[in-house]
């Protein structure tokens, strides 16, 4: 497969492109980002910004909140460097780690703030995910609509409009461009354009609901609110990364020091390396499999492109870790196969439709990755 | 007029509850006018002096200040005439309107083309210049009178795309029709306080 020369990104990674010298549009982004922007002027906005919402409503902002990093660092940020007075809203995906839960039990103790939590019906999910996985081969759909929608549901029924979420998506992507001057703004129009995956909630539905028995009210907390309601709230719903610099690896260093927050073992993941990427949910490593036999790579080669970019690492390093770690078969496999009522071989065969070319996963190759400290802790549909 | 459900979909999406006014007392509730219209000028001014006289809702939106957005045929009405028909404007805006010319030219102008800003202004915040929106229309401002020309935009000669004096504003493309860019400045007008 084509590799960009910097960072290595196959082509297979979404939204990606390479100019005449072999480098992909997300590293020039990146340059653009570090070079071009202004970032004292985005700090001024950001000022400007909080100093306009302060003290006007229920709560100066909702955070949107997973325990991950970026979250983490967002939530401390905001309470730290402004001194806001926030509404962080979880939403639970069904698959969060115990050490993730102490570390959110830790970090809202810390910091004092309140918290709305909300968790869908599990029987619900199972179906959604499975239905994603089918359509789209990408299982997590109810988390990432619920993670958007539901917290500018919050938003609307406490009347706050000012949404504050962490990492902007073009440190990932080029959905947005940074080099368009134009605020990646976590609105509808983003939710529609790549979150949901093409699939509305009122989709979704008409989907599922032949062999499901399904309230209309089952898929309300992955529904945009009207777009109409937002604007009469006026509402500003932003990344923090796009006011000031991302830098997952510091941010994650200064939320460790200041919160005591702790990272974890990642299936699939080198754990002494990246202890900090991705430690919220369980079935990551499903989550990063399926990325494998659909585009040959997976979050190996992404935190190494993040390092390659920022010359944290050789080339020979990188592919070393790539090729010890990429591609193995997550322990975690097992429980999701349990959730949705899936033999193996169905598994493959889902997922071999929505394989994106010209990569081809060899199913006979696959090594086992290793368990990790808490795998008997999670729940077990059968037990 | 045509676009008057789209018009008042845009505004009522941007959060705002629009009203259809049919008289001139009814301007007394409202804090910003819109003037849609797809149509005929002569006739289009009929409508508009069923509402009350010119004069008299000249007299009324110049002495309240409050924000006034001319769309397409509406733009041309804040003018002073046009070519087509008899019909006088509004002379809320100087500029008049003639048909548009060029070689094999193809009327009505329909569909996107670009808007290139030539000055600032609180309606088109956030919005760049060269961007496309959405035109239907024959009959143009072509003689570009400085200083009321805002935007310019080329269909077989070059015309004035937004125009705008005091609390006026008029656009020939339709804001309502033009997606993301045209939502933004709908809702730009609603906020705007007439000033700038």
């Amino acid at each position: 497969m084509k590799q960009c020369s910097k960072c290595g990104l196959p082509e297979t990674y979404e939204t990606i492109e390479y100019d005449n010298e072999g480098v992909c549009n997300i590293c020039r982004q990146q340059d653009y980002r570090d070079e071009s922007i202004d970032w004292d002027k985005k700090k001024d906005q950001l000022d400007e910004l909080v100093s306009k919402y302060r003290g006007k409503h229920a709560y100066d902002c909702i955070v949107p909140f997973s325990g991950g990093k970026d979250s983490t660092f967002t939530l401390n940020y905001l309470v730290k460097e402004y001194g806001l007075k926030p509404l962080v809203v979880q939403f639970n995906h069904g698959f969060m780690r115990p050490i993730l839960k102490e570390n959110n039990e830790r970090t809202f103790k810390k910091l004092g703030v309140d918290v709305h939590s909300f968790t869908p019906n599990w029987r619900v999910v199972k179906r959604l995910m499975l239905e994603a996985l089918i359509r789209k081969g990408d299982f997590c759909w109810h988390c990432h609509t619920g993670i958007f929608a539901y917290p500018m549901q919050v938003a609307l029924r406490y009347q706050v409009p000012l949404i504050f979420w962490g990492e902007p998506s073009s440190e990932y992507t080029a959905y947005y461009d940074v080099r368009d001057e134009e605020e990646e703004l976590v609105d509808e129009t983003r939710f529609n354009r790549y979150v949901n995956l093409g699939i509305t909630a009122e989709d979704m539905a008409g989907m599922i609901k032949s062999d499901f028995e399904l309230d209309p009210r089952d898929l309300d907390p992955y529904t945009y609110p009207p777009l109409r309601e937002l604007k009469k709230l006026k509402y500003r719903s932003v990344c923090l990364g796009s006011y000031i610099p991302w830098d997952v690896k510091k941010q994650s260093k200064l939320i460790m020091d200041e919160l005591g927050w702790k990272g974890d073992q990642v299936e699939g993941m080198p754990w002494e390396l990246y202890p900090y990427e991705k430690i919220e949910c369980y079935m990551q490593g499903v989550r990063d499999y399926i990325k494998y036999l659909k585009r040959g790579y997976s979050r190996v080669s992404q935190m190494m492109a993040l390092d390659l970019r920022k010359d944290r690492i050789s080339k020979n390093d990188a592919a070393q870790l790539v090729n010890d770690y990429e591609g193995r078969r997550p322990p975690s496999l097992d429980l999701f196969l349990e959730y949705l009522g899936l033999t193996e071989d169905e598994f493959n065969q889902i997922v071999l439709k929505t394989v994106v070319p010209p990569f081809q996963p060899d199913f006979d190759k696959l090594e086992n990755a290793p368990k990790t400290w808490d795998f008997d802790q999670w729940f077990r549909e059968n037990n | 007029m045509g676009n008057l459900t789209s018009v008042s979909n845009a505004v009522y999406e941007m959060g705002e509850d629009p009203i259809w006014i049919s008289n001139l007392e009814q301007l007394d509730d409202v804090t910003h006018l819109i003037l849609p219209g797809v149509g005929h000028y002569s006739n289009a001014f009929v409508n508009l002096n069923s509402i009350g006289t010119a004069a008299q809702l000249v007299q009324i939106l110049s002495s309240r200040q409050i924000p006034v957005l001319g769309v397409c045929l509406g733009m041309q009405l804040m003018m002073e005439d046009s070519e087509e028909g008899d019909g006088k404007g509004l002379g809320l805006i100087p500029g008049k309107c003639n048909l548009l010319q060029g070689e094999n030219l193809r009327l009505p102008h329909v569909g996107w083309n670009q808007v290139v800003v030539q000055k600032d202004h609180p309606v088109l915040e956030d919005v760049k210049s060269d961007r496309d929106f959405y035109f239907v229309h024959s009959y143009a401002s072509t003689q570009i009178t400085e200083p009321w020309v805002i935007a310019t935009s080329f269909h077989g000669q070059k015309f004035a795309s937004i125009i705008a004096k005091d609390n006026f504003i008029g656009m020939q493309f339709h804001p309502e029709k033009s997606q993301t860019n045209g939502l933004r400045i709908i809702e730009n007008f609603i906020n705007w306080d007439g000033k700038w």
